[in-house]
Order: structure tokens, then C-alpha cells, then sequence
């Protein structure tokens, strides 16, 4: 090695130090890129598991599944879980519009999660004043939590799953601070149920 | 008897009158209560989350944002039902909770963003005295490396190679 080329090694390995020792600096004032944001939401049977979720329900009879939140949007987000009751032919949301159901919520949870925390929940439902006249069934009453409500739902009796199929299910809403209001996140997860007397 | 029956019905008659009176909330009053509850929720988030943003340990006020937050929920869910008095009296206290939560928020986050800049200008000037101490020393090595270097290149001796023609 030359001069010159000692010369050159001496100038970058400065320029190497000077940057290790300048890094706790930079870290605070530089904002990196960060990965991507976003919430999942899932439902998991009684037993904290994806196993045993309810399905034959019959009136009156309690059911009990978990409602999880999970939060990777950078910081702390606001939520709402919406908890909605639909028979074969309401609508759900659409999510290539990212449009939620128009099926008005019954019940609804709402909370804060912090970056990397999760929030669950657990949901008892039961079914009560069920009743079948010929092919349709009658929904008179949805209690959450032990709070009724009056849905008045029918449903048809469906003959290739063989039974009258509503479905409870639960759309994820975040509060966005440009809106100034709940936005709906494109996220829901539901849970057919053959409801008999 | 006879004189029970009358002053039982009056009081029967009282009940229906006053009971409404007292009691109910109406529909309209719930609604604006809900709705102030709602904008009071979004602000005291948008609040907490500026906080943590400044660089404040926002978990206790996380904590209590659930707290209303939850209450909010059960207001909306008991007016659904149509109970009236429940919802108005849930969406009042949620109210009242997020507003001591939105203040405590803005005094955390002055107190982040204080500590912050401190933070930064110590870290700053410690950065910047290392860095002139690689700097100097970086110099002075090379300085005193290349006199070495120089010298042991003057001590050389010319090597002689012989002629092949020779």
C-alpha cells in the first residue's frame, strides 16, 4: 500500500466513527421508515381456542365465543367492535368497497389498544321468543351480555344446509383523527348459527 | 275501605303523572348527551395519542380512556334498547371523565416534548464533542503515522538489481 491509499483508509474509517458516534443523535432526530399498519380482529371458541365455536342453537340456550383486537397501527387506536345480527339474505359488509353492512348494530364494544396489544373480550349470546311456521323462523329476541334486544328476524328454511341460518357477526371500526369520527377498517369476522326452537 | 279506595286511586293518578316527569329522559336529550359523549371520546383520544406521539408514558391514560370509553359503549347499547335514563346518565359521566383525561393528556405531552428537547440537545452535544474528538484524534494519528510511515520509506536501502547484459 501506498501513501495515498493508507491516506484514503484513514479518511473512511473517520468518516465510520464519526457516524457510530453520532447515531444516538441521529436516531432521535431521523424518523425511519416504518413497516406496515394494520388491526386484525378474530372470534375464538369458549375454550380460548379456534375449535367449538357454536352452531345448532337452540332458544334460550347461552353461547360463548372470544372477541380478540389486535393493534399494529404504529401507536395507541381507538376501536369499536360493532356486534350485528343478519338472516341469509341481509347483506354483509362489502369489502371490496370497503363498505361496512347497512344491518343496524345490536351491541358494540369500544376500547384502546396500545401498539402491540391485543384486547379480547368474551361475548355471551343467546336467542329467546324463537319461532317456525311452516318454512320461516321467527327471531323475536338477541340478548349480548345479558342485555336483550328486539330484532324481529325471519329466516327460510334452508334446504342444503338444512336448517334456519343467521349469522352473529362483528365488524372492526377505528377512529381516524382526520375524519374526526369511527371509520369503518374493512375487517369483520362472523359466525353462521342454525338456530332451532 | 270505602275511603281507602279513593286515596289509592289519587295516589295511582300522582304516580302516572310524576313518574314520567322524573324519570324519563327524552330521546332528543339522549341523543345530544350521546353525541357530546362521542366528540368528547375523539377528542381526548386524539389528545392521549399526541401525547404518546411527544414521547409521554400514556398507559395510565390509556387505562382510563378504556374506562369511558367502555361506558360510552354501554350508553349507546342501552339507548338502542330505549332505556332512556341509563343511556343519559352513561353518556353524561363518560363526558365528564374524558374531559379530566384530555386535560391530564396536554400536560403530559407539554412535559414529553420539554423533556424531548432536552433530550436531544444533550444527546446532541455529546454527539458533537465525540465526533470532534474522532476528528482530532483521527488527525493526529494520521499526522504521526505518515511521518512513520515517510521514514521508514527514507531508511529503505536502493536495491540493485544486476544487468542481464552483464
Amino acid at each position: 500500500m501506498n501513501l495515498n491509499e493508507y491516506h484514503a483508509l484513514f479518511i473512511g474509517s473517520t468518516m465510520v466513527l464519526m457516524l457510530i458516534v453520532a447515531s444516538p443523535t441521529l436516531g432521535l432526530v431521523l424518523s425511519l421508515p416504518s413497516g406496515e399498519r394494520f388491526s386484525e380482529l378474530w372470534i375464538l371458541g369458549p375454550d380460548h381456542m379456534a375449535d367449538n365455536y357454536p352452531f345448532n342453537v337452540r332458544a334460550g340456550e347461552e353461547c360463548t365465543v372470544i372477541v380478540g383486537v389486535s393493534c399494529h397501527m404504529g401507536r395507541s387506536a381507538y376501536y369499536a367492535v360493532y356486534v350485528k345480527l343478519r338472516n341469509q339474505t341481509e347483506p354483509l359488509p362489502n369489502a371490496s368497497a370497503a363498505v361496512p353492512s347497512p344491518v343496524d348494530p345490536e351491541y358494540e364494544y369500544r376500547f384502546v389498544v396500545a401498539e402491540g396489544q391485543t384486547w379480547e373480550s368474551k361475548l355471551t349470546f343467546a336467542f329467546s321468543d324463537v319461532s317456525v311456521h311452516d318454512n320461516v323462523t321467527l327471531l323475536r329476541h338477541l340478548s349480548v351480555n345479558g342485555v336483550t334486544f328486539e330484532v324481529d328476524s325471519t329466516s327460510l328454511w334452508d334446504s342444503d344446509g338444512k336448517g334456519f341460518f343467521y349469522q352473529v357477526f362483528f365488524e372492526l371500526w377505528m377512529y381516524d383523527t382526520e375524519a374526526k369520527s369511527l371509520e369503518y377498517d374493512n375487517r369483520f369476522v362472523g359466525l353462521w348459527l342454525n338456530v332451532t326452537v | 275501605m270505602a275511603t281507602l279506595k279513593p286515596v289509592a286511586l289519587m295516589f295511582l293518578i300522582l304516580c302516572c303523572l310524576i313518574a314520567p316527569c322524573t324519570c324519563t329522559a327524552s330521546g332528543s336529550e339522549v341523543q345530544a348527551a350521546l353525541s357530546k359523549a362521542e366528540v368528547a371520546a375523539g377528542s381526548a383520544y386524539r389528545s392521549v395519542v399526541e401525547a404518546e406521539t411527544a414521547g409521554a408514558n400514556v398507559a395510565d391514560l390509556l387505562l382510563r380512556l378504556n374506562d369511558s370509553l367502555s361506558m360510552l359503549a354501554k350508553a349507546q347499547v342501552q339507548y338502542r334498547v330505549g332505556n332512556l335514563d341509563q343511556a343519559l346518565s352513561l353518556a353524561n359521566q363518560c363526558s365528564d371523565s374524558l374531559s379530566g383525561i384530555e386535560a391530564e393528556a396536554s400536560i403530559v405531552k407539554e412535559a414529553a416534548g420539554a423533556n424531548g428537547s432536552q433530550r436531544i440537545l444533550i444527546s446532541a452535544s455529546f454527539s458533537a464533542s465525540a465526533v470532534a474528538a474522532v476528528l482530532v484524534s483521527c488527525f493526529f494519528g494520521w499526522v504521526l503515522f505518515k511521518r512513520r510511515f515517510l521514514r521508514k520509506v527514507m531508511g529503505m536501502k536502493p536495491e540493485v538489481q544486476a544487468r542481464e547484459s552483464e
